[in-house]
C-alpha cells in the first residue's frame, strides 16, 4: 500500500498536523456548543481555505466535520440536550448513567467507541471505496424510502415504555415535520400565515426545548432526584464489566454506521439509532436499554463516528456529497480546481490519501483530547443543580436564538419545553418525536419520488431487492414482539389470576 | 369510569386526538393528488390519520383502565403543577421580554426567578450568580464570540 | 489671547466636528460596516452555490466587509426568496437570483418573488442548460430520444429540480412541442438529480453544464443536446436542441438580488462591487474551473431583461399549464 503511506507522508506534515489538530479541537467546541454546528462552521472557514493547499483545506475542514461528532455527544450525557441529529439517541442512556454517577464511564465509552468505529471506518474506506461509492449509486427513491422507514420504527422502538406511545409519538412528530413548504412543490402547509413558520421547525430549537427546557421544569418537580445528581461519581472511566458490555455493540455499530454512512441524504442520523434498535433488539437484557446501558451509549456513538467517515466516500469516489458539510468540503475542493469523482484516485492520489491519512491522525487527536476532558466535564456535573439549571437555560436560549437570530424561535424552544414537560408527565417518549420530525421530509419525499416513477404501484418497493430487504426486516422487527405479546397474553390466560 | 380524575396519559391522548384531527382537516383541505401523483396533502393526510388512530386507541385504553395500572406504567398519577407553574409564567414573560428589553435584562430577570424558584433565597449568592450566569454568557457568547444577541432601549 | 484661553474652545470646536461628523454619516456612507449575507436558496454544490462561493471569495477585497453565503433550499428556491423578501431593506441580507425562483416561480404560480418585489443588483453570468440521459439508455441521441418517449408514452423517467425549474419548465415545453408524455421526478436540486441520472433511477436530466461537468468528464452520463442558440464551446460535440429539431433554450442567469426598497446607494455600491468580483482574476479562475465564463451586467442593464424574461415565462407558464 504505497498509497497509503504517500498519504501518511502528507497527513504527517507539521502544517498538516496542525490544521488536523486546529480542526479536531474546533469542532469539537462546536459540538458543545448550542446552536452553531459543523456546516456553519465549516462554511465560514471556506474563504480561509481559498489560499491553503487543496490537502490542508480538507483536512482542516474535515477535522471539524468529525470532531463535532465527538463534541455533540458531550451535551447529550451530561445534559440530556443533543448538540444534533446524530446524538439524540445518546441521550437516552448517556444521561441516565450520568444520573447514576456514571458520567465518566459514560464520556470515556463514547470518545473510545468513536474512536474504533472511526479507525475501523477509515480501514473500510480505504480497502473498499470504489465498491461502497458503486453500492450509494444503487440507492434510489424506493431504497431510501424502505431505510428510512426502518430508520423510522428503530426510532419507535428504542423508546421505552408502550409502543402505541411510540408509535403516536412518531406520527405526531411526522406531522411536525410537515409545517413548512411542501418538499415538492413548494406549497405552504399548516403555516396559518405565519412567514417564519415556512421554513418549519428546526431541529436545534425542538431539542434544547423538549430535551433542555423540559429538563429544566420536571427536575423542578424532584428536588430529591436533583441531590442525587451532584452527589456520587463513581470512577471515571468505564470499567471491565463495561467493557465485556460493549465490545459487540461497538463492533455492530461501526459496521452499521459505516453502511448507512456511505448513502447520501441518510448519514449519521439513521446510522445512529438504527444501530441502537439493533443492539437492543439482540441483547439479552432489552428492557436495561434506556435506563442507563453502557451499550447504549457505545452503539450509536460508534455508529454515527462510522458513520461520518463513511460519509467522505460518495464524495472523493463520486464527487457526490452526502450531507451540508461535506457539500461545503466539495465546494473547498472545487474552488481549487480539483473536482473529486472517480477519477480522484488515479489524478491526485495526494489529495485522497493525504486525507485519508489524515482520519487516522485526527481520530488519535481527538482521542487524546477527549479522554482528559472527561475528568473536567465530570467535574461539571458537581456544581449544584440550582446553579446549572438557570445556566442550562440561558445556553438553550443562545442556542435557540442562533438558528436565525429570531426571538420567535426562543419562544418556539420555551414552547416545546412545556409541551415536553406535559409529555414527561404522561410518560409520553420524545425521542421518536424529534427523530420522526427530522425523517418526515425524506420520508415523504422518497415516497413521491417512487410513486410517481412506478406510476402509483406501490409494488415498486417489493420489486426492487435491496428496498424489499429492508421492508422485510422492518417487517419481521415489527412482528417478532407480537408473538411474545400473544405468547403472553395466551399464558396469562390460562394461569390462575393473582389476588 | 370510577369518577376520579383522569390520567394524564388520557388527557394528552384526548388533546391528540383532537390535535390529529384539526391536521387531518387541515390536510383535506390541501390538494392531495392522485397515488401516482401525490401531492402536498397526502402525507400529512396518512400521518394524521395515523395519529388519530393511535391517539383514540390509547385514549379508550386509558378510560378502562384502573388507575394503578397507569402508575405501573410510568407516569405520575397525580400531576402536580405548583412548583412549575411560576416557572412556566416565567418562560411565556422571557420571550416578549427578550424582545423589549434586550438579552441582558430579560436574561437577568429570568435567571433570578429560576434561583429563587430552585431554592436560592439568600442575598449573597443570588446576588452573585445573576450577574455570573445572565452578564457571563453575554460576555462569552456576545461579546467574545460575536454571536448577535437581542438589543433592548438602551442599546445593550 | 493665551494658549489656555485656545484650548477649550478648541476642544470644543473639535468635539462638536467629530459629534457633527458622526450625525450626519449615515449608515449608507459606512456601508456596509458588518458582513453581509447571501442567501443561496438552492441545494449545496449546485451551480448557484459553486459561482457565489467563488464569485464571493474576492468580497472583502473591494467591499472591505466579507459576504457570507447561507444556503436556504427548499420549495424550488422560494423559502430563501421569501427569506430576502422579508429581511430589512438594508444591504446586508442579499439573495443569489436564478431565474427558477425570481421570473418563472412567481410568473406561473404568483409563489416566489420576482422583479415587481425585488430589486437586481447585477447580473453575474448565465450558462447554457444541457439535456443529458443516464449511460446505459436505450438511445443515444437527441432525437432518439424524443422518439422512444413518442412510441413509449408514460415510460420515460424524468428527472426534474423543482416546480417551474430551469429543468422542468423546459421539459414541459420540449414535452408541448414534440407531444410527450413522461414520468417526472422531483429532486432536492442539480446535484440529486445528476446523483439520480448517475445512478440510473432516471432516465433523462436537465442541469445547467456547470452542474453536470464532472460527471461528463467521467463518461457517467450521456449529454445529448443544450438549450441554448449555439453550441457551447466547452463542449463542441453536443448539438443544440434546434439542431435536432426541438427549438427550446433557456439561458440559466445567476445574479445578485435585494430587498425591493433598498436604498438606491447602497445598491450602487453593491453593484460596483459586484462588477469588481466578478472581474477579479481569482475569481474569473475559479468561474472558469467551473467550466462557467463570468458575464456581468449591472443593475439598470439587468432589470429590463429580467422584466422581459418574467413577462415571457407568464405567458409560456399560461400555455403549458
Amino acid at each position: 500500500m504505497e498509497n497509503l503511506l504517500l498519504g501518511f507522508e502528507v497527513a504527517l506534515a507539521p502544517h498538516n498536523l496542525l490544521f488536523a489538530g486546529i480542526g479536531a479541537v474546533l469542532g469539537t467546541a462546536i459540538g458543545v456548543l448550542p446552536g452553531l454546528g459543523p456546516p456553519a462552521t465549516i462554511a465560514m472557514l471556506l474563504p480561509l481555505s481559498y489560499g491553503m493547499e487543496p490537502v490542508s483545506a480538507v483536512i482542516l475542514l474535515a477535522g471539524i466535520f468529525y470532531g463535532a461528532m465527538y463534541g455533540g455527544s458531550i451535551t447529550s450525557i451530561l445534559l440530556n440536550i443533543p448538540g444534533e441529529a446524530g446524538s439524540v439517541v445518546t441521550c437516552l442512556d448517556g444521561y441516565k448513567m450520568a444520573r447514576q454517577g456514571r458520567a465518566g464511564a459514560a464520556l470515556g465509552m463514547s470518545a473510545i467507541a468513536s474512536f474504533i468505529a472511526g479507525t475501523l471506518s477509515i480501514v473500510g474506506l480505504s480497502l473498499l471505496s470504489p465498491l461502497l461509492a458503486q453500492f450509494a449509486l444503487r440507492f434510489g427513491p424506493p431504497e431510501y424510502f424502505a431505510l428510512v422507514l426502518l430508520g423510522l420504527y428503530m426510532a419507535v422502538y428504542l423508546s421505552q415504555g408502550s409502543v402505541t406511545k411510540g408509535l403516536m409519538m412518531g406520527a405526531l412528530g411526522l406531522l411536525i415535520g410537515c409545517v413548512g413548504l411542501d418538499p415538492v412543490n413548494g406549497v405552504p402547509r399548516y403555516t396559518f400565515g405565519l412567514p417564519r413558520l415556512m421554513d418549519g421547525f428546526d431541529f436545534v430549537v425542538v431539542a434544547m426545548g423538549l430535551f433542555g427546557i423540559s429538563e429544566v421544569l420536571s427536575n423542578l418537580d424532584t428536588p430529591e432526584q436533583r441531590a442525587i445528581l451532584s452527589a456520587k461519581i463513581t470512577g471515571l472511566l468505564p470499567n471491565r464489566e463495561d467493557w465485556r458490555r460493549s465490545y459487540g455493540a461497538m463492533a455492530r455499530g461501526s459496521l452499521i454506521g459505516f453502511l448507512v454512512g456511505v448513502l447520501p441524504g441518510g448519514g449519521a442520523t439513521i446510522s445512529s439509532f438504527v444501530a441502537y434498535g439493533v443492539e437492543k433488539r439482540v441483547s439479552r437484557n432489552p428492557e436495561k436499554f434506556g435506563t442507563g446501558a453502557i451499550e447504549g451509549v457505545a452503539s450509536p456513538e460508534a455508529a454515527n463516528n462510522a458513520a461520518s467517515t463513511s460519509s467522505f466516500i460518495p464524495l472523493l469516489t463520486l464527487g457526490i456529497p452526502g450531507n451540508a458539510s461535506i457539500a461545503m468540503i466539495l465546494v473547498a475542493l472545487m474552488i481549487h480546481g480539483i473536482r473529486p469523482g472517480p477519477q480522484m484516485i488515479s489524478e491526485h492520489p495526494d489529495i485522497f490519501w493525504g486525507v485519508v491519512a489524515s482520519m487516522y491522525v485526527g481520530n488519535l487527536m481527538l482521542l487524546a483530547l477527549n479522554l482528559p476532558l472527561v475528568g473536567i466535564w465530570v467535574k461539571l456535573l458537581k456544581v449544584p443543580y440550582h446553579y446549572l439549571a438557570p445556566l442550562i437555560v440561558v445556553i438553550c436560549v443562545i442556542g435557540a436564538y442562533s438558528v436565525h437570530y429570531a426571538v420567535f424561535d426562543v419562544g418556539l424552544m420555551m414552547f416545546f419545553g412545556i409541551v415536553g414537560y406535559f409529555m414527561r408527565k404522561a410518560d409520553l417518549p420524545a425521542a421518536p418525536l424529534i427523530l420522526a420530525m427530522i425523517l418526515g421530509p425524506m420520508l415523504e419525499r422518497s415516497l413521491q419520488q417512487s410513486l410517481i416513477t412506478s406510476g402509483g404501484d406501490p409494488l415498486i418497493f417489493v420489486r426492487h431487492p435491496i428496498s424489499a430487504v429492508l421492508l422485510a426486516a422492518t417487517a419481521i422487527l415489527i412482528v417478532l414482539p407480537g408473538f411474545t405479546l400473544l405468547r403472553r397474553w395466551r399464558n396469562a390466560a390460562t394461569a390462575p389470576t393473582e389476588t | 369510569m370510577n369518577g376520579r380524575l383522569p390520567s394524564a396519559t388520557a388527557i394528552a391522548s384526548a388533546l391528540l386526538v383532537l390535535i390529529g384531527g384539526a391536521a387531518l382537516y387541515g390536510a383535506v383541505r390541501m390538494v392531495i393528488g392522485t397515488p401516482d401523483v401525490p401531492d402536498a396533502g397526502f402525507f400529512p393526510l396518512l400521518a394524521a390519520l395515523i395519529l388519530v388512530v393511535l391517539a383514540a386507541v390509547l385514549f379508550i385504553d386509558q378510560m378502562r383502565r384502573p388507575t394503578a395500572a397507569s402508575a405501573e406504567a410510568g407516569e405520575e398519577t397525580a400531576p402536580s403543577l405548583r412548583a412549575a407553574l411560576p416557572v412556566i409564567a416565567g418562560f411565556a414573560a422571557y420571550v416578549p421580554a427578550l424582545e423589549w428589553l434586550g438579552f441582558l435584562v430579560a436574561t437577568a430577570l429570568l435567571v433570578a426567578l429560576l434561583l429563587a424558584v430552585f431554592g436560592i433565597r439568600r442575598p449573597l449568592p443570588y446576588a452573585a450568580a445573576v450577574p455570573l450566569i445572565a452578564g457571563g454568557s453575554y460576555l462569552l457568547f456576545h461579546l467574545l464570540l460575536g454571536l448577535p444577541l437581542p438589543v433592548g432601549p438602551a442599546g445593550f | 489671547m493665551r494658549l489656555e484661553r485656545q484650548i477649550p474652545g478648541a476642544i470644543a470646536a473639535a468635539i462638536a466636528v467629530t459629534v457633527l461628523s458622526l450625525g450626519t454619516a449615515s449608515a449608507q456612507d459606512d456601508f456596509p460596516t458588518k458582513p453581509i449575507t447571501l442567501i443561496i436558496p438552492a441545494a449545496a454544490g449546485g451551480s448557484h452555490d459553486l459561482t457565489a462561493r467563488a464569485v464571493t471569495s474576492v468580497a472583502e477585497k473591494y467591499l472591505g466587509q466579507p459576504i457570507v453565503v447561507e444556503l436556504k433550499p427548499g420549495g424550488g428556491g422560494a423559502i430563501g426568496t421569501e427569506q430576502v423578501f422579508q429581511a430589512a431593506p438594508d444591504g446586508y441580507t442579499l439573495l443569489m437570483g436564478g431565474p427558477n425562483w425570481n421570473t418563472t416561480l412567481p410568473a406561473v404560480e404568483g409563489r416566489s418573488h420576482g422583479p415587481d418585489d425585488l430589486a437586481a443588483v447585477c447580473r453575474i453570468n448565465f450558462s447554457p442548460v444541457m439535456v443529458a440521459a443516464r449511460l446505459d439508455a436505450p438511445y443515444k441521441t437527441f432525437k432518439e430520444m424524443i422518439d422512444w418517449a413518442k412510441a413509449n408514452p408514460g415510460q420515460l423517467v424524468f428527472g426534474h429540480t423543482g416546480p417551474w425549474s430551469q429543468s422542468d419548465l423546459t421539459w414541459k415545453q420540449i414535452s408541448k412541442i414534440a407531444g410527450l408524455e413522461t414520468k417526472n421526478v422531483p429532486h432536492e436540486g442539480g446535484g440529486p438529480s445528476t446523483t439520480a441520472l448517475i445512478g440510473g433511477h432516471i432516465d433523462v436530466a436537465i442541469n445547467p453544464t456547470t452542474t453536470f461537468v464532472s460527471a461528463l468528464e467521467a463518461k457517467q452520463i450521456r449529454p445529448l443536446a443544450v438549450l441554448a442558440a449555439e453550441r457551447d464551446p466547452h463542449f463542441p460535440d453536443v448539438p443544440t436542441a434546434r439542431e435536432e429539431g426541438i427549438d427550446v433554450t433557456y439561458d440559466l442567469w445567476r445574479g445578485i438580488v435585494a430587498p425591493k426598497d433598498t436604498p438606491a446607494p447602497v445598491i450602487a455600491k453593491l453593484s460596483e462591487a459586484c462588477k469588481q468580483m466578478v472581474e477579479d482574476p481569482d475569481s474569473v479562475a475559479m468561474i472558469e474551473k467551473l467550466g462557467d465564463r463570468p458575464n456581468y451586467l449591472s443593475a439598470a442593464d439587468f432589470t429590463p431583461i429580467w422584466q422581459k424574461e418574467f413577462a415571457l415565462h407568464k405567458e409560456l407558464g399560461a400555455s403549458l399549464k
